[in-house]
C-alpha cells in the first residue's frame, strides 16, 4: 500500500511538464468567473448605480475610444514621455550606479543622497516639478526620470559591490588591469542586478507618468483618466485603468523574460 | 671542473623560494594582526610537484595566494628565480577551489579568458588545444552551469595552462568534488603534467591525494601554520591508481597521518582549554 | 596620533556624505538671495526654515502628520493583514495562485489613484478614500511575496517534517512560516514604500488634509516655501520608515538565528 503511494508520489512530483496547461486553464476559468460575477454585480446594482460599470459597458466604451482615435493619440504622448524619461534615467542611472560601486569616494559622496531619494515617496516632488517646469511634456519626462533613475543607481551600485569575490581574485591573478577587471568581470556580473533595477524603474515610471499627467496636463493617458474621472464616466475610466495596467505589466514582463534568461547563470 | 660546478649550482638554485615568510590578517575593527602562517621556508625546484597538507586554517591557501602575488607576507620574502614577488605575474597561474568560472561565458570563452587578459586576442587553435588536453572537446559551447563539478575544474585547469605559466598554483582544486571524481582528476592532472612539465604547488587537505601527486609533501601545523615536515615521495612515476593500494603508499599514509594527527590532538586540547 | 587618524577614517563617510547636502543648501540659498533663481518658484533654505517654524506654531504640520499617519497606519495595516492571509492561502493552494495570477499581474502597476473620483463619491472625501487607494496599491506586493515565500519552502524540509509525522498545521507553523519570513519581509519593505506613495497620491486627488494634500494645495497656490516644508517632511518620513523596515528585517533574521 505504502509502496503504491510512494510510486504515485514520485509520478506526481515528475509531472511539471503537464502542469502548465492546468495552470493556464485555471487562470482562464477564474477570469471568466470573475468577469461573470462582475457583470452580475453591476447588473444587480450591488455597488451604487453607475460607479461599477459592467465589463460589457467597459468593453463598449473602450471600442468607442479606440475607434475615434482619442485613445491612441493620448497613449502616444504618454508613451513618448515614458520612453524619453526612462531612456534618460538609464543613460544617467546605470553609469552613475556603476561608478558609485567602483569608486569608494564617489560612493561615499553620493550614497546618503541617493538613499534619501530612494526612501522618500518621489511622487511628492510632482507638484514642485510642475511649478518649475510647467504642465507640458518636459515636467512628465522629469518625473519619469526621477522615478526611474534611483533604482537603477541603487542596483548598479549593488551589482558592482556584490561582485563575486572569487572572480575578482581570478582576474587579479591573471594580471588584469583595473579597466579589464571592470569590463570583463564587474560589468557583465552586474547585468542581473541592473535588469532587476530596470524592472523597478519601469514600475516607478508608469506610475510617475500617469500621476504627473493626472496632476497637471492637457493630454496623455493621465489627462484622460483625470477628465473621465471628474465627469464620473466610470466605464471609460475603468477601461483606461485596465489599459495602463496592462501596458505596465507588458513592459515589466519583457524585462522579466530577459531576466529569466540570466537566471540560468546562477550556479547551483 | 669549474663549469660543471656552476651548472650544478644553477640546477640547485630553486625555482620558487620562500624565506621565513609570515602571513597575517588584520580586521579593520581590530588593531592586532592574526598570524595564519609563520616561519615558512621552502625551496621548490623547477619541474617539481609539491603538495602542501595541513589542518584547515593553517594558512596553506594564504601561502599559495602569496606565491601568486595576491597577498603580501608581512615578513620574509618570496623569490621566483631569485626575484622577489610583488604582484601576480605571467609566469604563474592559479587554479581555484571554487572554480571561479565566468558564468556568462562558454567553456571556450572561459579557457580564453586568461590569455585575453594577458594580451590580445587568443588564437582559437590554442584555446582548442587546451580544451582537448583536459578532455573537454565537444563542450566548447556549454556554459559552466551545464557542466558537472569535475568538468568545471577541467575548465579551470585549461584556463591556467593556456597562458603557458612556468608555475601552476593549485588551491584545493578538487576539494569540491566527490571522492571518485577526485581520483580521476588526480590521474588526469598527472597525465597533463607529464605533457606540460610545470612546477606545481598543490594545496590539499587530502592525505592520499597529497602522496599520490607529489614528489614532495610539505606538512604544516595548525594555525599559525609552520612547516613541520617535508616528505619525499619515492613512488615510481608515471603513477597509477593501483599504487594507492601498495604497502609503500600505506607507509607514507600512516606517516602523514601520525604527523597530522598529533597536530590535530594539539588542536583539540586547545579547543578544550579555550 | 593614530587614534586621530582612525577617527578621521571613521567619520570620513559621514563627512563626504553630508557634503552634497551642504553644497545643495548653500548654493540654493546663494542663488535665491542673489535673485539668479526666482524665489517665488524655487524658495530657499532659509525661507523653508521660516515656513517650517510658522507651520509648527500654527499647527499645520501637526494636523497634516496626524492625518497622514492615520491613513498610512490603516491602509498599510489592512494591506498587511489581508495581504498575508491571502498570500498564505494562495501559496498553500496552488490552483488558487493560478486563478489569481492574472488579476494580480494587472494590479501590480495599476493606476488605482485614478479611481479617486469614484471612491470619493462612494466613501467620502478624505481618510476613507485615501485609505482605499493606499490599500489597493499596497496589498498586491504583499500578497505576491507572501505567496512566493510559502510556495518556495524547501521540499526537503517539508518531507522531513512529514516523516516525523507532522500535521499540515504543524508544517505550516513550524516550517513554512519561518522559512517564508525573508519573502514576507521583502513584501513588507516594498509595501511600506508603496503605502507612502498611496497616502501622498491619494491625498493629491482625494484628501482634505495631510502631507500630500498640503503639497498639492501649496503648489497650486504658489506657496513654494510651505510646499517644500511638506516635501522635506515626506522625505524624512520615507527615510524613517525604510530604516525601521530594515531594522525589523535584521531583528527577524537574528531571531531566526541567521544574524
Amino acid at each position: 500500500m505504502s509502496l503504491v503511494d510512494g510510486a504515485r508520489y514520485r509520478l506526481a512530483a515528475r509531472a511539471p511538464v503537464r502542469q502548465r496547461s492546468p495552470a493556464a486553464t485555471t487562470a482562464l476559468m477564474a477570469m471568466v468567473v470573475l468577469l461573470a460575477a462582475w457583470q452580475l454585480a453591476a447588473r444587480w446594482g450591488l455597488v451604487k448605480h453607475g460607479y461599477l460599470p459592467a465589463p460589457s459597458a467597459v468593453a463598449v466604451a473602450g471600442v468607442a475610444m479606440a475607434r475615434d482615435g482619442e485613445l491612441w493619440q493620448n497613449a502616444q504622448i504618454s508613451l513618448l514621455e515614458f520612453a524619453m524619461g526612462l531612456a534618460l534615467s538609464i543613460g544617467v542611472g546605470i553609469p552613475l550606479g556603476l561608478l558609485m560601486g567602483w569608486f569608494r569616494t564617489v560612493r561615499e559622496l553620493f550614497e546618503p543622497l541617493v538613499m534619501v531619494l530612494n526612501a522618500m515617496p518621489r511622487i511628492a516632488l510632482i507638484p514642485m516639478i510642475v511649478v518649475w517646469l510647467g504642465i507640458g511634456s518636459i515636467s512628465k519626462i522629469a518625473v519619469v526620470f526621477i522615478g526611474g533613475v534611483i533604482p537603477l543607481i541603487v542596483n548598479g551600485m549593488a551589482g558592482v559591490r556584490d561582485a563575486d569575490g572569487s572572480l575578482v581574485r581570478l582576474a587579479r591573478s591573471f594580471c588584469a588591469s583595473d579597466l579589464q577587471l571592470f569590463l570583463k568581470i564587474l560589468l557583465p556580473g552586474s547585468v542581473p542586478s541592473l535588469l532587476a533595477g530596470l524592472r523597478l524603474a519601469i514600475g516607478h515610471a508608469v506610475i510617475g507618468v500617469v500621476l504627473a499627467e493626472m496632476y497637471a496636463s492637457v493630454r496623455g493617458m493621465g489627462y484622460l483618466l483625470q477628465s473621465y474621472g471628474t465627469n464620473y464616466e466610470a466605464a471609460q475610466l475603468f477601461f483606461l485603468v485596465i489599459v495602463v495596467s496592462a501596458a505596465g505589466y507588458l513592459a515589466t514582463a519583457c524585462v522579466q523574460l530577459v531576466e529569466s534568461r540570466f537566471q540560468s547563470w546562477r550556479q547551483p | 671542473m669549474d663549469q660543471r660546478s656552476e651548472l650544478a649550482e644553477v640546477e640547485r638554485s630553486p625555482h620558487v623560494e620562500l624565506r621565513d615568510v609570515r602571513i597575517a590578517y588584520k580586521k579593520p575593527s581590530e588593531s592586532r594582526y592574526a598570524i595564519v602562517a609563520d616561519d615558512v621556508g621552502l625551496r621548490i625546484q623547477q619541474g617539481e610537484f609539491v603538495t602542501i597538507v595541513g589542518p584547515s586554517g593553517c594558512g596553506k591557501t594564504s601561502l599559495l595566494l602569496a606565491i601568486d602575488g595576491l597577498l603580501r607576507p608581512i615578513r620574509g620574502e618570496i623569490l621566483i628565480r631569485g626575484r622577489p614577488v610583488t604582484r601576480p605575474g605571467r609566469d604563474r597561474a592559479m587554479v581555484f577551489q571554487e572554480f571561479a568560472l565566468l558564468p556568462w561565458r562558454t567553456v571556450f570563452g572561459n579557457v580564453a579568458f586568461g590569455m585575453e587578459l594577458q594580451g590580445g586576442r587568443p588564437s582559437p587553435e590554442r584555446v582548442e588545444r587546451y580544451i582537448n588536453l583536459v578532455g573537454l572537446n565537444g563542450f566548447e559551447r556549454h556554459h559552466p552551469h551545464q557542466l558537472s563539478g569535475g568538468m568545471r575544474q577541467r575548465v579551470g585547469l585549461a584556463r591556467a595552462l593556456a597562458v603557458n605559466p612556468e608555475i601552476l598554483l593549485m588551491d584545493e582544486p578538487f576539494g569540491a568534488l566527490d571522492a571518485q571524481t577526485r581520483e580521476v582528476m588526480a590521474g588526469e592532472l598527472l597525465r597533463i603534467w607529464q605533457v606540460e612539465r610545470k612546477t606545481v604547488v598543490f594545496v590539499t587537505h587530502d592525505i592520499d591525494e597529497a602522496i599520490f601527486l607529489a614528489d614532495r609533501v610539505i606538512v604544516m601545523s595548525a594555525a599559525p601554520g609552520r612547516v613541520i615536515a617535508e616528505i619525499h615521495v619515492a613512488l615510481p612515476r608515471p603513477r597509477r591508481p593501483e599504487q594507492r593500494a601498495s604497502p609503500e603508499f600505506a607507509e607514507y599514509r600512516s606517516c602523514l597521518h601520525r604527523l597530522l594527527f598529533q597536530e590535530g590532538r594539539g588542536e583539540a586540547d586547545r579547543e578544550k582549554a579555550g | 596620533m593614530t587614534g586621530l587618524a582612525t577617527r578621521l577614517r571613521l567619520v570620513r563617510p559621514a563627512l563626504l556624505g553630508a557634503l552634497p547636502f551642504a553644497v545643495l543648501v548653500v548654493v540654493w540659498e546663494v542663488l535665491a538671495r542673489s535673485h539668479v533663481l526666482n524665489r517665488v518658484l524655487v524658495s530657499s533654505p532659509s525661507l523653508i526654515v521660516a515656513a517650517l517654524a510658522k507651520q509648527l506654531s500654527n499647527g499645520t504640520i501637526q494636523r497634516d502628520l496626524a492625518a497622514s499617519a492615520v491613513e498610512f497606519a490603516i491602509g498599510f495595516g489592512l494591506s498587511v493583514v489581508v495581504g498575508v492571509l491571502v498570500g498564505v492561502v494562495m501559496g498553500w493552494y496552488r490552483p488558487l495562485s493560478h486563478a489569481l495570477a492574472p488579476p494580480l499581474w494587472l494590479s501590480y502597476n495599476a493606476p488605482f489613484f485614478a479611481l479617486s473620483p469614484l471612491l470619493v463619491v462612494l466613501l467620502g472625501l478624505g481618510t476613507p478614500t485615501v485609505v482605499a487607494i493606499t490599500f489597493l496599491i499596497t496589498v498586491v506586493p504583499i500578497v505576491v511575496n507572501t505567496a512566493a515565500g510559502v510556495r518556495n519552502v524547501d521540499h526537503i524540509l517539508v518531507r522531513a517534517a512529514r516523516s516525523f509525522g507532522a500535521t499540515d498545521l504543524q508544517i505550516f507553523r513550524k516550517v513554512a512560516l519561518p522559512a517564508s519570513v525573508p519573502y514576507l519581509m521583502a513584501g513588507l519593505r516594498l509595501g511600506v514604500g508603496r503605502a507612502l506613495v498611496g497616502v501622498i497620491a491619494g491625498e493629491f486627488f482625494g484628501g482634505k488634509t495631510g502631507l500630500g494634500y498640503s503639497i498639492s494645495y501649496f503648489a497650486g497656490t504658489l506657496q513654494t516655501d510651505n510646499m517644500m516644508v511638506s516635501v522635506v517632511i515626506a522625505a524624512m518620513i520615507g527615510v524613517f520608515l525604510t530604516q525601521g523596515a530594515n531594522r525589523l528585517e535584521r531583528w527577524l533574521d537574528a531571531w531566526r538565528g541567521w544574524g
